[in-house]
């Protein structure tokens, strides 16, 4: 989600400012361009960032005076990886070294995003939670891919526990939910066999991106969930 | 289909007693919810309800809610904006109420004042025709409502009503945006409002108690054909306009001759008016046979070609682009009016006319520079068709007060620096606007008002009487074309020189500077211009980077320094590039600390440009890459970043995850 795979689902337009303490949306690396007196401002790139130093950038200019403009006709093509192992390092990679923007970038101890659509807009979440009560430093992005997982292990839990009709129950209310979710979302422009390699692909790397960006995290001392696409 | 049309379906078939209880008690939901919400918008003093819902003669699904709403204090933008904001919202649940901007928003400080000064306005208050209920506040209708109109003012006031009246009936009788029973409905108010018109000529102590009595009242004064269409509206009225009864064109005829009727009873005499447009004229031997006749013998007819028409949007949206615009030199009577449109009818399908006097020309065009000014460049159609009026008064003092609220407009928007973020068509009507206020305050001080009839007759005058360059000024008219008629983007370079023209423009309108200041503006280059360095940040992908210079070498605007930064390379980086500096000029240099934004950091440091695009090695840009970026850097001092689209690019694998971008760029946001 951080790291959108392609990034052609703006309008053009200046993005919106992020309110204090918010993260806010950015534009990706590949094709990024930047105004030599901004950088002289607002300084240049943290080298102390492994990965996510474009949002870093963004940040800070976005905290700054300056603003940033999507322009949908500056088209860069970008040339995909070519193998699922690839794919999977990079989203690792991503996962990984992206709570060190997180870590810069947020003051407060505890922090809760929901993004209620599962396209990679990363300024649509909402934040839902803000307070000091955490030991532990924690974000969380919750994506509907993380609730439904969440709901997966709740029914997972209620079988094992010999509550077989709520965890039936459980089941087919998220089944109905997917179903709706999946016939309202642009997925439907897919056909099955494309559908399937698409949410497979995709089930991976958010997986990928998600353990990646917990063990990342543990390793600064914070709980870092980071679901990927 | 929308959630209005789906009411007006189920309204008009269930028009029987379970649903039509429904429906009330829907409206009067409507009608409590609007009340709760208005009336916690600050400074609203009362709120009334008026229209056929205060008369009790409202049909479901097709009548509107229609309120009155009075505020506190002098006329303020923010209060009705705040207003309407609310409406557009209510507007989601309960699509019966009227539009927002039909809103009638009224300021009680200057409210006298404006009721003395527009007869539509004492006619919207003018008890014998509308009621009003107070919904809410205090009452406010017996202390600021003079007494009726009389006389004179009254004549006045009916004429607005008709004008009113024509216009909405020719223009939406037939349009095909409204379901067919609205348009029936639109038709029988039409009819009867002009009746009502008619009986209050006659009878002027007369009160308005509803639509029906007035039709009925008609079907006693008239016999034969008129006689039967009427009872035929009221038939229709009866089973609420489910099917058609009358036909469409018996009912027009029926409104015309009601029209013309009233017109005689009261008693009406054109005003003659003259007027002189430096526009192109067109022989009237150019113009359609049936058009010719219909045409008083004595009139002389200017047709404008059409993009020197100053028409609105609303009327490009009905009229498309084969529009005849016919302007009488001599303002013809509203009769002799009526005649023409009455001719055009038949043939609106293929040559639609619309026809102006010369000084409802100027109006337009003074109404469309107000339109272009307002801050919000409110583009409802609806609030444009609310101003076709014109205050009444000497024509010098309007346009004088007129001239004084432009240059506040101005200013404001001079001010408030947010010129780079007005899109570019409004940012170019904007100017043409500020340029329209400095020709109007010369050609007042000269006291000739022979102000230009659009954004040509603009440029023409400062052609002859600003030492502006004639390119530039070509330029500019060239560019207002483009946009206007092609819908094509503006040109950001020329806005550099054209934002410099405004600040001079501002002073000159306040007579602060002398005409002569223009003169500087020439010395200004068109085109501004960025250096532009490209980074590429590589590592051991020597093929990939071939493919990414070339297409840096390809594009339109040309990079003004290109450097590829080697992050630890341990293949033929250095020779590719090396092969590649024949074509065009590029320096590499060598980062061995590996990582990103170290390479990045070094890109920044090594390179000059005012801007530094970066793009990665594996990625290929299109040719229009640099100039768009370079466009959205001019187009505003306080971007900092430009990003771009990321688009897949196609490299003829078919592996599964190659796949997997492909379907991924499929899917539409």
């Amino acid at each position: 989600m951080m790291i959108p795979v392609l990034t052609d689902y703006y309008q053009a337009g200046y993005l919106p400012k992020p309110r204090y303490g918010t993260l806010p949306s950015f534009v990706p690396n590949v094709n990024l361009a930047v105004r030599r007196q901004a950088i002289k401002q607002i300084g240049r790139y943290d080298e102390a960032c492994w990965a996510g130093e474009d949002a870093d950038l963004c940040l800070r200019a976005a905290r700054g005076e300056w603003d940033i403009f999507y322009e949908r006709r500056a088209v860069v093509r970008h040339e995909p990886k070519h193998s699922l192992g690839a794919l999977i390092r990079q989203w690792w990679w991503y996962g990984s070294a992206g709570g060190r923007v997180f870590e810069k970038g947020m003051n407060r101890r505890c922090e809760v995003y929901l993004s209620p659509d599962a396209r990679p807009r990363i300024h649509r979440y909402l934040r839902l939670l803000s307070t000091n009560f955490c030991p532990l430093r924690v974000l969380v992005f919750v994506s509907p891919f993380l609730l439904f997982h969440l709901g997966t292990l709740l029914a997972a839990a209620l079988l094992a526990l010999g509550h077989s009709w709520p965890a039936l129950a459980l089941a087919l209310a998220m089944a109905v939910v997917a179903l709706i979710l999946h016939s309202r979302s642009s997925l439907r422009a897919l056909d099955l066999r494309e559908l399937i390699l698409y949410a497979t692909v995709t089930w991976v790397l958010n997986w990928t991106c998600i353990l990646g960006s917990i063990v990342g995290g543990l390793r600064r001392r914070m709980l870092f969930v980071f679901p990927g696409l | 289909m929308k959630a209005r049309d789906i009411l007006v379906g189920l309204a008009i078939r269930l028009a029987f007693p379970p649903f039509t209880w429904l429906f009330r008690a829907f409206y009067a939901l409507a009608i409590r919810c609007s009340v709760r919400s208005v009336r916690a918008a600050p400074g609203v003093a009362a709120i009334y309800l008026t229209g056929s819902m205060a008369r009790h003669e409202s049909i479901p699904g097709l009548s509107d809610i229609d309120f009155k709403i009075f505020v506190r204090g002098p006329r303020n933008r923010a209060a009705s904006d705040e207003i309407r904001r609310r409406f557009a919202r209510l507007r989601r649940c309960f699509p019966v109420l009227g539009p927002p901007d039909e809103k009638g928003i009224h300021f009680i400080e200057g409210f006298a004042a404006d009721l003395d000064r527009y007869p539509l306005l004492r006619h919207l208050f003018d008890p014998r025709v509308y009621c009003h209920r107070l919904l809410w506040g205090e009452s406010l209708l017996e202390r600021l409502v003079p007494p009726r109109p009389e006389g004179n003012d009254l004549r006045q006031t009916l004429l607005w009503k008709l004008k009113d009246w024509i216009e909405k009936a020719s223009l939406l009788a037939e349009h095909p945006l409204l379901a067919p029973p609205q348009r029936r409905y639109l038709l029988y108010k039409s009819v009867a409002d002009a009746g009502l018109v008619l009986l209050m000529a006659d009878d002027n102590q007369r009160r308005n108690q509803g639509r029906t009595t007035v039709l009925q009242e008609l079907a006693t004064r008239y016999d034969g054909g008129v006689r039967e269409t009427v009872a035929k509206l009221l038939a229709e009225r009866a089973i609420a306009f489910r099917s058609a009864l009358a036909e469409t064109g018996e009912v027009w005829q029926l409104f015309l001759r009601l029209v013309g009727e009233a017109l005689a009873a009261l008693g009406f005499a054109p005003a003659r008016g003259s007027a002189s447009f430096s526009a192109g004229r067109i022989a009237a031997a150019d113009l359609p046979a049936w058009l010719r006749e219909a045409l008083p013998s004595d009139a002389a007819v200017a047709e404008f070609p059409w993009r020197r028409v100053p028409l609105s949007p609303l009327d490009c949206a009905f009229f498309g682009r084969r529009l005849v615009l016919v302007t009488l030199p001599q303002s013809l009577s509203l009769a002799g009016q009526l005649r023409l449109r009455a001719a055009a009818r038949p043939h609106a399908e293929e040559t639609p006319v619309m026809i102006q006097e010369s000084g409802w020309l100027r109006s337009a065009w003074c109404e469309l520079l107000d339109h272009w000014l307002s801050p919000e460049g409110s583009d409802d159609m609806t609030a444009l068709l609310a101003a076709g009026e014109m205050p009444p008064g000497p024509l010098a003092q309007r346009l004088q007060a007129r001239l004084a609220a432009w240059q506040d407009q101005l200013d404001e928007i001079l001010a408030s620096q947010d010129l780079a973020r007005m899109d570019r068509p409004r940012y170019l009507r904007f100017l043409f606007a500020a340029m329209a206020c400095l020709v109007l305050r010369r050609s007042l001080d000269d006291g000739s008002f022979a102000f230009p009839s659009d954004a040509y007759g603009v440029a023409d005058m400062l052609r002859r009487e600003t030492p502006l360059a004639p390119g530039f000024i070509d330029l500019l008219e060239d560019e207002w074309h483009r946009v206007q008629e092609e819908r094509l983007p503006f040109q950001e370079a020329l806005f550099h020189k054209t934002r410099v023209l405004l600040q001079t423009w501002a002073g000159l309108i306040r007579r602060d500077e002398p005409l002569d200041r223009l003169a500087a503006v020439n010395g200004i280059p068109d085109l501004a211009r960025l250096s532009l360095s490209v980074v590429v940040v590589t590592r051991n992908r020597c093929h990939q980077l071939a493919r990414c210079l070339d297409s840096l070498a390809r594009q339109k605007r040309h990079p003004d320094e290109l450097l590829v930064v080697d992050n630890g390379s341990s293949d033929d980086t250095a020779g590719t590039v090396a092969r590649f500096s024949a074509r065009f000029p590029v320096r590499l240099v060598a980062e061995p600390i590996v990582g990103v934004a170290v390479a990045r950091n070094r890109g920044l440091s090594e390179t000059r440009g005012d801007v530094i695009a970066f793009i990665d090695d594996d990625a290929v840009a299109e040719p229009g890459w640099l100039a768009a970026i370079e466009e959205a850097f001019l187009r505003d001092e306080r971007v900092g970043i430009v990003g771009g689209s990321i688009l897949n690019l196609d490299t003829g694998a078919t592996d599964p995850v190659s796949r997997f971008f492909e379907l991924a760029e499929r899917i539409p946001a």
